[in-house]
């Protein structure tokens, strides 16, 4: 730890202190020329595509520092120079990336300046003791849309074997808005200041993963010490300015790739991300790049629940005490120590969910909680509870979609969306039954007329399976416009909710869906649809759904479509369904074959 | 989206003494309490791949608000460290095993951890010895058991 904190302050000052024989007044302007074009300087500004992604003015000490990188290397080492400050406010304090990295360029500008002491800045670099870092993935939560897309944020750690003592830097936007509206509008047009944190990882693994039941994924990076410890220093001048955060591109996960860019010097990631950046995308940009040398997986709280609860899965005695209100330990005394234990430890976890979830008071959870926990230390060890990893989110299919069609009777059919997961791609790297499409769009040729087929603008649907423990309701989202009867454009709206059971590669569903459609006039249904898909390896999935759909009216549609995908890798697969449909007695079956491009 | 209130707010409070005891956050039962969104909130929040937070640099330097353990002052990364995890402690504890303890045996400088995870195991009651129990205490009482 020390030797760490030696080597940080040494990086940092040592060059400063460092004596040179140079000497020069000023620093020519072919000099500054030439530096201000270097990469590594439009990384530390953020520069990119003509401006900074900084919006906080005082992070430029040029008028025009936010589009003129080559004013603002002169105006840093103007105010460098004339800084003679020995507070934690002093440039090289308040902007340590920058100045390290101007220093490294033009050792002799040492002798001009006033080294400061940062004491409070070398005391939070010594806290941090930065040895490695590690990109962490909070995958989707089943049955929260809210986290759908995962999010991702990395770890600097000072010892590989204690996680919990390291810190997370979490880029986030700062608001505290309730408003579903407001919160869209502002999020997508960057209404809301987005900042770096600090905070220690266990905070984050008791909101992530104990509170919002979601696995994380945690990528070691395969960086040098000295590119950690420019990192390191990065986030400490980065912090202290804001950058208008834009949910789909200038996000949580793109504003990370600027952090590994820095640190490295060369790697090319935040170039590959323009209008959207999602999490998944990120990691395998990342992991592309051949930044990554460890994958670990840490089980939700919901996996490990599901873990602890194997023995016992059948045992109404048990299952009945650990979910009771008052845990009567006698009716647990006949169970063997193996039942006793996983009812003891299924009880407290169900009482913690029952705590955060403020359906108990914090007095009786604790009487509760150290009762069942007092009972539990009398039965000594257990074996490790087993939770196989699911597929790792870097093998999964890329987020955007464009697929090409053919459809018997000639016709062509091509369809794009912006991303995410649909029903009828491989699971594998992403949560089974969780599906959410966007901006989903398809065109038809025929007859050498192209017609707007169906856009979705909007589909959600949330299949979560139901088990032992935990019984969630599916529920499923969509607005869009799609052909009905005589062919017709229609605006609609669907939502509803059923029930999933299966296991993760192998379930079926049922649910109940209301829709409004609107053309000229109001239209409306009631649709019952039921499903089974089964998903054995990253390359097959098969599935097949049915639906029939009551209208006003007395019309009625009918559907069956079992389809097969076969995907190739990453970036393609093979898909053809079969699709019987009956529109009012008037019964068709279509074949389509069509390719999927993934990128 | 999620909005945490986290009733835990032990280091960013300066004074020591007055804050140990049962209502403090260097207790038990300090879990974080979930926020329920409207589904409204959560289909905007899918759409719009939105994460929010608040503006924290939680690197503490050592003083944390909590009581500083009688017999065991000097190591004030295992005190934070306990007035920050306490339900997840004594979890462990009680199980005789997890990523708590063994962190925690790390920061005590603990030779043997199977044993050291046994012997707290066996003294569940002499650490945890009521409700209302401090960090400090459950420190102060896991150094007595040494």
């Amino acid at each position: 730890m020390l030797v760490a904190l030696k080597k940080v302050v040494q990086l940092f000052f040592g060059l400063l202190l460092f004596q040179t024989s140079l000497f020069s007044n000023n620093i020519s302007s072919f000099n500054i020329d030439k530096l201000s074009q270097k990469k590594q300087w439009y990384r530390l500004l953020h520069f990119k595509d003509g401006e900074s992604e900084i919006d906080d003015k005082r992070f430029f000490f040029a008028k025009n520092g936010k589009i003129d990188p080559k004013a603002e290397l002169q105006a840093t080492i103007n105010q460098l120079i004339s800084d003679k400050s020995d507070d934690e406010n002093s440039t090289i304090c308040h902007y340590p990336s920058r100045s390290h990295w101007i220093l490294e360029q033009i050792p002799t500008l040492k002798e001009q300046i006033k080294i400061p002491q940062c004491k409070a800045l070398n005391k939070e670099l010594k806290e941090l003791g930065a040895k490695q870092v590690t990109l962490i993935l909070a995958s989707a939560h089943i049955n929260s849309p809210a986290s759908a897309f995962g999010h991702t944020f990395l770890r600097i750690d000072n010892n590989s074997n204690t996680p919990l003592l390291s810190y997370a830097v979490n880029y986030a936007a700062q608001t505290s808005e309730d408003n579903g509206f407001i919160y869209a509008y502002q999020g997508l047009f960057g209404g809301y200041k987005g900042r770096y944190s600090i905070d220690p990882y266990y905070k984050k693994l008791k909101e992530y993963s104990d509170l919002e039941q979601r696995d994380i994924w945690e990528y070691t990076l395969d960086l040098t010490q000295e590119q950690i410890d420019r990192m390191v220093l990065h986030i400490f001048e980065i912090r202290h300015f804001y950058a208008d955060y834009f949910f789909l591109a200038e996000n949580c996960s793109y504003n990370l790739l600027w952090l590994i860019e820095v640190a490295t010097q060369k790697s090319n990631l935040v170039n590959h991300f323009n209008f959207k950046a999602i999490p998944i995308d990120t990691l395998r940009a990342v992991f592309n790049k051949k930044l990554i040398k460890k994958e670990l997986y840490r089980p939700s709280k919901r996996k490990e629940i599901l873990a602890i609860s194997q023995p016992i899965e059948n045992n109404s005695i048990a299952l009945n005490f650990a979910r009771s209100d008052e845990y009567n330990l006698s009716s647990i005394e006949d169970l063997s120590k193996r039942e006793k234990i996983a009812s003891l430890e299924l009880a407290t976890a169900l009482l913690k969910i029952k705590h955060s979830d403020n359906k108990i008071d914090k007095k009786a959870y604790l009487s509760q909680f150290l009762k069942i926990l007092r009972e539990r230390s009398k039965l000594g060890k257990k074996e490790k509870n087993i939770i196989t990893p699911p597929s790792s989110p870097k093998e999964g299919h890329l987020s955007s979609k464009v697929s090409f069609s053919y459809m018997s009777e000639n016709i062509l059919k091509a369809r794009a969306k912006i991303s995410y997961h649909d029903i009828y791609d491989n699971d594998n790297g992403y949560i089974s039954g969780g599906y959410i499409s966007f901006f989903d769009t398809e065109i038809a040729l025929q007859d050498n007329k192209v017609i707007l087929e169906e856009i979705d603008f909007l589909d959600i649907k949330s299949y979560a399976i139901q088990d032992a423990i935990f019984k969630p309701i599916s529920w499923q989202v969509s607005v869009g416009a799609k052909r009905l009867f005589n062919n017709e454009l229609n605006s609609y709206l669907t939502a509803g909710a059923g029930v999933t059971l299966g296991r993760e590669n192998f379930y079926g569903f049922a649910t109940i869906t209301p829709s409004i459609y609107y053309r000229n006039i109001e239209e409306h249904s009631m649709a019952g649809n039921i499903g089974l898909f089964y998903n054995p390896s990253k390359h097959l999935k098969v599935g097949v759904t049915a639906s029939k759909e009551w209208f006003n009216k007395n019309r009625e549609i009918d559907k069956v479509e079992p389809f097969i995908t076969y995907s190739i890798n990453q970036e393609s697969a093979i898909h053809l369904k079969h699709e019987y449909k009956n529109l009012n007695e008037k019964r068709k079956n279509d074949i389509t074959l069509s390719w999927f491009w993934y990128f | 989206m999620k909005k945490l209130l986290s009733i835990a707010a032990a280091t960013t409070l300066l004074t020591t003494a007055s804050f140990a005891g049962a209502n403090t956050g260097c207790g038990l039962g300090n879990q974080v309490i979930k926020n329920q969104d409207s589904v409204l909130m959560q289909i905007f929040a899918a759409t719009t791949n939105g994460t929010s937070g608040n503006q924290t640099f939680g690197i503490t330097s050592g003083t944390s608000g909590c009581a500083k353990p009688a017999k065991f002052v000097s190591n004030d990364k295992a005190n934070e460290f306990v007035a920050g995890n306490m339900d997840a402690l004594a979890l462990d504890i009680s199980n005789g095993k997890g990523e708590s303890l063994s962190t925690l045996a790390t920061l005590l400088n603990v030779s043997n951890p199977e044993t050291f995870a046994s012997v707290l195991q066996t003294n569940f009651d002499k650490i945890y010895t009521s409700s209302n129990v401090s960090s400090a205490d459950v420190i102060d009482n896991i150094v007595s058991l040494g």
